[in-house]
């Protein structure tokens, strides 16, 4: 009855029900919107503290170099998310002339160096660890006219990928798909001519937005896992090549992680008089402050809200009490209770307080959501790509902030808040400690040999197996019959061969007496196309393999039974294990480039412990 | 037959002023079929010695007995609801509901347990609203239809004692006398004790007796 009562009342009284409503409908509205865009800053400012790409990045004081060897220094020891580094290749060009797309004659190289020292000037080199983090090209200032630009994916072309300025291409008529040549000076050779002349095959052709008046100041790119191995191998973080680098970005896990990151590296012997640590950013700085402006203003309408809103929601009540004061005495006189009558009342209060509360907070929800979409679209985009941070075109702007956040851009939402960036691939550093042992894999066939280490019949002809090779940054770890230690004791030892250790049930073991190395070949499918550049075959196998010619050079890797494993967790059966170098002298010789298949320095990191 | 008597009652209560002695020691008999007519001036403690009659309230002293019952072991809130209906200057309509949906209100409330919207038009009519009244809100009715629908709402749940405080007050003299024959009838034809409190001398006049409130003492004229 009282139930009915108060549904009657309600309906009877339309102004009074749509009066106190609508009030408290305002008063729930106000304080969820507040609210949840109060919850949605905090939430942002945790996500942007989370999700940032906080970058701090290596640079030169004025008269002095970044090397190679720094990057080491910062990076061992400390935690690193990413890196992405540039290098002018001092020692590397594209020649002009002829010798751009052909080879110089190959007799005359070691006797008339003059001669090559004559060629014209192509253009300057560059290296990168991804183009797209190249400031220019990340700026838009320079575009990709044609082709493709160099990214991760590029690291181990066998000839190497190239990006060439649009006035090479113009002056020489090189298209994508072109082949040119790269010189290079072997370092610690430069002194007595030695270069040697790698094919790279053009797959981009870049152009400047404002072009400078000296054209040949923009330099071709080239992958960084190319160069590196090009200047012998030396792995970044044992290096002591003096490889002067142009810049070198590290991406750090959080802001407060900069100081540590500073400390490692000072004490791992970074000089900081000579370079400099820089950690300029800015943009987070902009979107935090925004976000702690409306914050602010979040919070003080919410508190406004709260102490008048409810004061006029108490009043209200009362109001509605007290003009109710008749209609009590009435019903009391007429029999009912007054606990009755103060149900009936509580009833009324409370279908009117669902109904509003439930409105409200619905359409609180929606009016956070239109304020984090106005504030996104408005304030944060501002602050996003502030017309400062545009303006800053190049690494000349450098140490005012990140060119790498000009496209940070921070989505406030209630629930799902985001902090997105551009597809930039870093390529993740995994660096094992002491204690730890680098593991990465790979399925690659090799051939069916004879006894005599050589293909049974013949390459093209021959029978292919797949198998695993188990690349450690430590075989000595795992157990093999023949340590490093030795191995590189040996008086047939060669730095550029490849050395493997096959199962101790594998019928490709060395047998006691066995007075030379067995021979395994392996390719990158089982296609068997073996066409191997002499420079390739000296390196890889010692010797010449097979010459079709030079425009068809996929290879094959020659790789050597040096001893055997224990069958283990990491590897067994058929499985061959090989250390990291090797690993990677193998996947870039081969050209590996399966669909989705990215390389990766080191794949995962395990405890040596594991493995007792 | 008696239905309702006043022992020896007193009531207080406190002002700014001071204390004030509502009612001193009242006694009196009330019995069915017969109208009262309570007069005094105001101030005089009639409309205190009213909801001490209705259960509303309860003395400092002696005793409100209904049927020999004292009120104070009662339920009072039943006692009202069953046996009481009250009728007040004011009307007191709940201007949300039309006048037959006021009626059966205190048919609601009394847990009527027949047709209740017959029983509440039934009263209308017997009050003198027309059929096509029913269903207009009780604001739409002039001042002496809205005291009939207070009297129809009385005695719907049919009550033998009722108890009108100043049911002509707010009245023209035609209406007044026609809520007057109405309560009257009630009590002779119908055998309710009908209570009046009034100030006015020719509703007192139509009344079977009349009692006096002077200075917290009821008496009998």
């Amino acid at each position: 009855m009282l139930i009915k009562f108060a549904f009657r009342n309600l309906r009877r009284l339309p102004w009074r029900t749509v009066l106190y409503s609508s009030a408290v409908f305002l008063v729930i509205l106000a304080m969820t919107a507040s609210l949840l865009v109060l919850c949605a800053c905090e939430n942002a400012r945790t996500t942007l503290e989370e999700e940032y790409m906080f970058v701090a990045s290596l640079v030169h004081r004025p008269n002095t170099n970044v090397y190679m060897s720094d990057v080491g220094l910062c990076t061992q020891g400390n935690e690193i998310l990413g890196i992405n580094l540039a290098m002018a290749e001092g020692q590397a060009v594209i020649p002009g002339g002829v010798h751009m797309t052909e080879y110089p004659d190959e007799d005359n190289m070691p006797s008339e160096p003059s001669a090559l020292y004559m060629e014209p000037f192509g253009c300057n080199l560059f290296a990168v660890e991804n183009l797209s983090m190249v400031y220019p090209f990340f700026t838009g200032e320079y575009t990709i006219r044609e082709g493709t630009g160099l990214t991760a994916e590029g690291y181990t072309g066998e000839r190497a990928e190239l990006v060439i300025p649009w006035w090479l291409a113009d002056q020489y008529g090189i298209g994508v798909g072109d082949t040119v040549m790269r010189r290079y000076n072997h370092y610690g050779h430069n002194n007595n001519g030695h270069y040697s002349y790698r094919e790279c095959t053009v797959v981009g052709i870049y152009e400047a937005k404002n072009k400078s008046a000296s054209p040949d100041s923009y330099p071709a790119y080239m992958t960084v896992g190319r160069a590196e191995r090009d200047y012998d191998n030396f792995f970044i973080p044992r290096t002591v090549t003096p490889i002067v680098l142009d810049r070198v970005d590290f991406v750090l896990r959080g802001r407060d992680s900069f100081g540590t990151f500073v400390k490692t590296a000072e004490a791992n012997g970074l000089a900081l008089d000579r370079v400099d640590l820089v950690f300029n950013n800015a943009t987070y700085d902009t979107l935090l402050a925004e976000l702690d402006s409306i914050r602010t203003v979040a919070l003080f309408v919410f508190l406004t809200v709260l102490t008048v809103g409810l004061g006029v929601l108490i009043f209200f009540t009362v109001l509605l009490c007290h003009t109710r004061e008749r209609e009590r005495r009435l019903l009391v006189s007429l029999g009912m209770t007054r606990g009755g009558v103060c149900r009936m009342l509580a009833w009324e209060l409370a279908v009117m307080l669902l109904v509003a509360v439930t409105l409200g907070l619905g359409v609180g929800y929606l009016a956070a959501e239109g304020v984090c979409s106005y504030v996104n679209g408005s304030v944060l985009a501002r602050a996003s790509a502030s017309q400062r941070v545009r303006n800053l075109s190049s690494d000349e702007a450098f140490d005012e902030t990140m060119p790498l956040e000009k496209r940070i851009e921070l989505s406030v939402s209630v629930f799902d808040t985001t902090v997105s960036a551009s597809a930039l691939y870093f390529n993740s550093m995994c660096l094992p400690d002491e204690n730890e042992l680098g593991i990465s894999r790979l399925t690659l066939p090799f051939i069916e040999t004879g006894e005599n280490g050589y293909p049974r019949e013949g390459i093209e002809n021959g029978v292919w197996h797949p198998t695993t090779i188990v690349a450690v940054t430590d075989p000595d770890a795992v157990g093999v019959s023949v340590s490093t230690e030795a191995l590189r004791a040996r008086a047939d030892y060669n730095p550029y061969s490849i050395y493997m250790y096959v199962s101790e049930s594998s019928p490709f073991a060395p047998k006691d007496g066995d007075d030379g190395l067995l021979r395994l070949y392996f390719g990158k499918d089982m296609q068997g196309c073996v066409s191997v550049v002499d420079d390739f075959a000296i390196r890889l196998g010692g010797e010449p393999l097979v010459r079709y010619g030079r425009e068809n050079v996929a290879g094959i890797v020659a790789a050597y039974v040096i001893g055997t494993y224990r069958d283990n967790a990491l590897c067994s059966g058929e499985d061959v294990l090989i250390c990291m170098e090797d690993y990677h002298d193998m996947f870039e010789a081969l050209s590996v480039d399966f669909g989705g298949f990215r390389f990766e320095r080191i794949g995962h990191i395990i405890n040596k412990e594991e493995l007792q | 037959m008696k239905i309702l008597d006043l022992n020896g009652i007193s009531y207080d209560y406190t002002t700014k002023a001071g204390k004030v002695h509502a009612l001193k020691e009242a006694t009196a008999s009330f019995e069915t079929g017969v109208v009262y007519a309570i007069v005094g001036r105001s101030g005089s403690g009639k409309s205190t010695l009213m909801s001490l009659m209705a259960g509303l309230d309860v003395p400092r002293d002696g005793d409100v007995r209904y049927r020999g019952e004292s009120l104070l072991s009662m339920d009072r809130d039943r006692y009202r609801r069953e046996h009481v209906g009250m009728i007040f200057q004011s009307y007191y309509l709940l201007p949300q509901l039309t006048a037959v949906e006021n009626v059966e209100l205190s048919l609601e409330l009394a847990n009527y347990r027949g047709n209740k919207r017959a029983r509440a038009e039934e009263m209308l009519t017997l009050v003198g609203i027309r059929r096509e009244q029913f269903r207009k809100r009780s604001t739409q009715f002039s001042g002496g239809e809205q005291q009939r629908i207070a009297v129809a709402r009385a005695i719907a749940a049919d009550p033998e004692l009722i108890l009108a405080d100043e049911p002509t007050g707010n009245l023209d003299n035609e209406n007044s006398m026609n809520i007057v024959e109405i309560l009257t009838e009630l009590a002779h034809r119908y055998g309710k004790c009908v209570i009046i409190i009034t100030h006015a001398a020719e509703v007192a006049e139509r009344a079977d007796r009349v009692l006096r409130m002077d200075d917290g003492y009821l008496r009998a004229e």
